[in-house]
């Protein structure tokens, strides 16, 4: 594949961001060892602008973000909906928030098309896609602290054909309205791991499309983390058009999406958080589920649904 | 691009297509969107997104209302202070006025002969519509702030209301528009500080339903 997608996000940056920064409520920041970190809302105010172009970058440019409206308990509500082309390619090798970088003994965890250089982890790998380009690269993430000089080095290094200088980082807390967005947005995205992991064959998905309501309430990251994780659990929808057997749908329908933990559905995100410690190592991979998936069989005509909606939790996080 | 910039790129973009948008250029510094001829909704959205001096995204969709897939525009505003001043009418004009006293976009009924950019329609038309309908954020924080909130604590928001043309009778029509926003009409502002009284402000509002909320209660007060 000709295309790249760190010069598509680039090319995002450079035209609608970087000129842009008081209209958006971002700052870049350069650091000095050349990299560039965009402030798209953690010491920023970033908003509704800043939340769209940050999911546009970190699906490679192959996705959009369109601002819809929800009803959820009678209540209408601003939504995330995201259109993407090449959907594997875009989320998996970009999208997904799956690669952890290990910096002084600390974890962290970034998306974007950077990951698709080499193929960064796992998932990047599961699709065949490699950027062609390689010389620069375009990072997300969703953090309390700005990226310093040593973390970008590192992540240099991890990526191994690009220089400091080569990189944009671009941050934002969950506990503002971007925040909030870019994960309301990562409706499609959270479907991807759940089909690979199930062994479904990810490169039948011939086009996705998905939405989740946007709930920013809460400053404090802990509480924010909870109410927008309510969102997808509780709240998303996709939908997939597939070129497949059925069977091979029938075969994962059951367990793909959040309902399946009958044991613990209902309970807010932030209670669920808090019982893993807050770190997401320790949050079961079956909690990270997508609410409602739908696929469309192109190949036999047949329609097949899983999950559903529930309004009740999202109502309690709205109502506070 | 600072807001008046982005505002006479509005008004150039609606120029520019006139007359394939149902409008008519009089002028360089003149569209008719509304009063002899029927407008549009390319017009009317870029009118509104002007207004707003890219401030905010205006889209124009649909949603079920009381069985109707009714037209409605949503509003989804970074910065509701600096923008609301833009929706202030004076001497029957609202828009974006220098400090010389020309436009760069303004809006209103028929030309009153100000100087700069001028878009007019009639209450009657579907440009006088959509802006009605995405106005509500700039009437909302008008509101806010005469009830003693301070504009650092105004943050964010999002509104949503019915597109209504019902009829070429002015009166009828502004009428139903009043009755049409107040079923259906929501407008969502996120504040921080102090949040006394914040119940008593979103429920005293009677345009619309107001939600404001608190980011740093995790609350929303007018919303049940």
């Amino acid at each position: 594949m000709e295309f790249s997608l760190n010069q598509r996000a680039l090319g995002i940056l450079l035209r609608d961001v970087l000129p842009c920064q008081e209209q958006l409520g971002v700052r870049a920041h350069r650091l000095g060892n050349g990299a560039t970190v965009v402030d798209m809302g953690v010491h920023e105010k970033g908003g509704w602008q800043a939340g769209k172009l940050f999911t546009e970058t970190g699906l490679g440019g192959l996705g959009r973000l369109d601002y819809t409206v929800m009803s959820v308990g009678g209540h209408l509500l601003p939504a995330a909906t995201v259109t993407v082309d090449r959907p594997a390619v875009a989320e998996l090798a970009a999208h997904d928030a799956i690669y952890v970088l290990e910096h002084r003994g600390v974890r962290t965890t970034f998306s974007g098309p950077f990951r698709s250089i080499g193929g960064m982890d796992a998932y990047a790998r599961a699709v065949p896609y490699r950027d062609p380009w390689g010389k620069k690269a375009v990072c997300h993430i969703q953090t309390t602290e700005l990226p310093d000089e040593g973390m970008a080095e590192a992540l240099a290094r991890a990526i191994g054909t690009v220089e400091p200088e080569d990189l944009y980082i671009l941050a934002a807390r969950t506990g503002t309205l971007t925040g909030a967005v870019q994960v309301s947005a990562r409706n499609v995205e959270q479907t991807f791991p759940t089909l690979l992991d199930r062994g479904f064959d990810v490169n039948c998905v011939l086009q996705a499309s998905g939405s989740a309501p946007i709930l920013h309430m809460a400053e404090d990251e802990y509480v924010a983390y909870g109410r927008v994780n309510d969102c997808l659990i509780y709240g998303q929808e996709t939908n997939l058009w597939v070129d497949c057997g059925d069977e091979e749908i029938r075969r994962i329908l059951p367990d793909l999406t959040f309902d399946k933990n009958t044991d613990i559905y209902g309970t807010p995100f932030e209670e669920l958080f808090a019982r893993s410690g807050r770190n997401w190592a320790h949050v079961p991979r079956d909690w990270d589920a997508p609410c409602r998936i739908n696929f469309f069989n192109l190949r036999t005509g047949r329609a097949f649904s899983a999950g559903h909606i529930d309004p009740e939790p999202m109502v309690r996080d709205l109502l506070g | 691009m600072d807001m008046f910039e982005y505002a006479e790129k509005a008004f150039a973009d609606i120029l520019a297509d006139c007359p394939a948008n149902g409008c008519q250029a009089r002028g360089i510094d003149r569209v008719d969107a509304g009063n002899g001829v029927p407008g549009g909704w390319s017009s009317a959205r870029r009118l509104a997104e002007g207004l707003y001096g890219g401030r905010a995204i205006v889209n124009v969709s649909q949603q079920l209302l009381d069985g109707w897939q009714t037209p409605t525009a949503e509003v989804l505003c970074d910065d509701p202070v600096s923008t609301a001043g833009h929706f202030t009418v004076e001497n029957g004009v609202m828009g974006l006025k220098r400090s010389d006293g020309t436009y760069a976009l303004a809006y209103s009924r028929a030309d009153t002969g100000i100087c700069g950019n001028l878009v007019t329609a009639r209450p009657a038309s579907l440009c006088a519509a959509v802006t009605d309908a995405a106005r509500l954020i700039p009437d909302a924080v008008a509101y806010l702030l005469g009830n003693g909130l301070h504009e650092e604590q105004i943050q964010w928001a999002w509104s949503c209301a019915p597109v209504v043309l019902t009829t070429f009778e002015e009166k009828a029509v502004q009428a139903a528009r009043q009755e049409a926003v107040s079923a259906h009409g929501v407008c969502s502002i996120w504040v921080r500080g102090d949040d006394r009284g914040l119940e008593d402000l979103a429920r005293g509002y009677g345009a619309c339903r107001l939600r404001l909320h608190s980011v740093e209660r995790a609350r929303t007060y007018g919303a049940g």
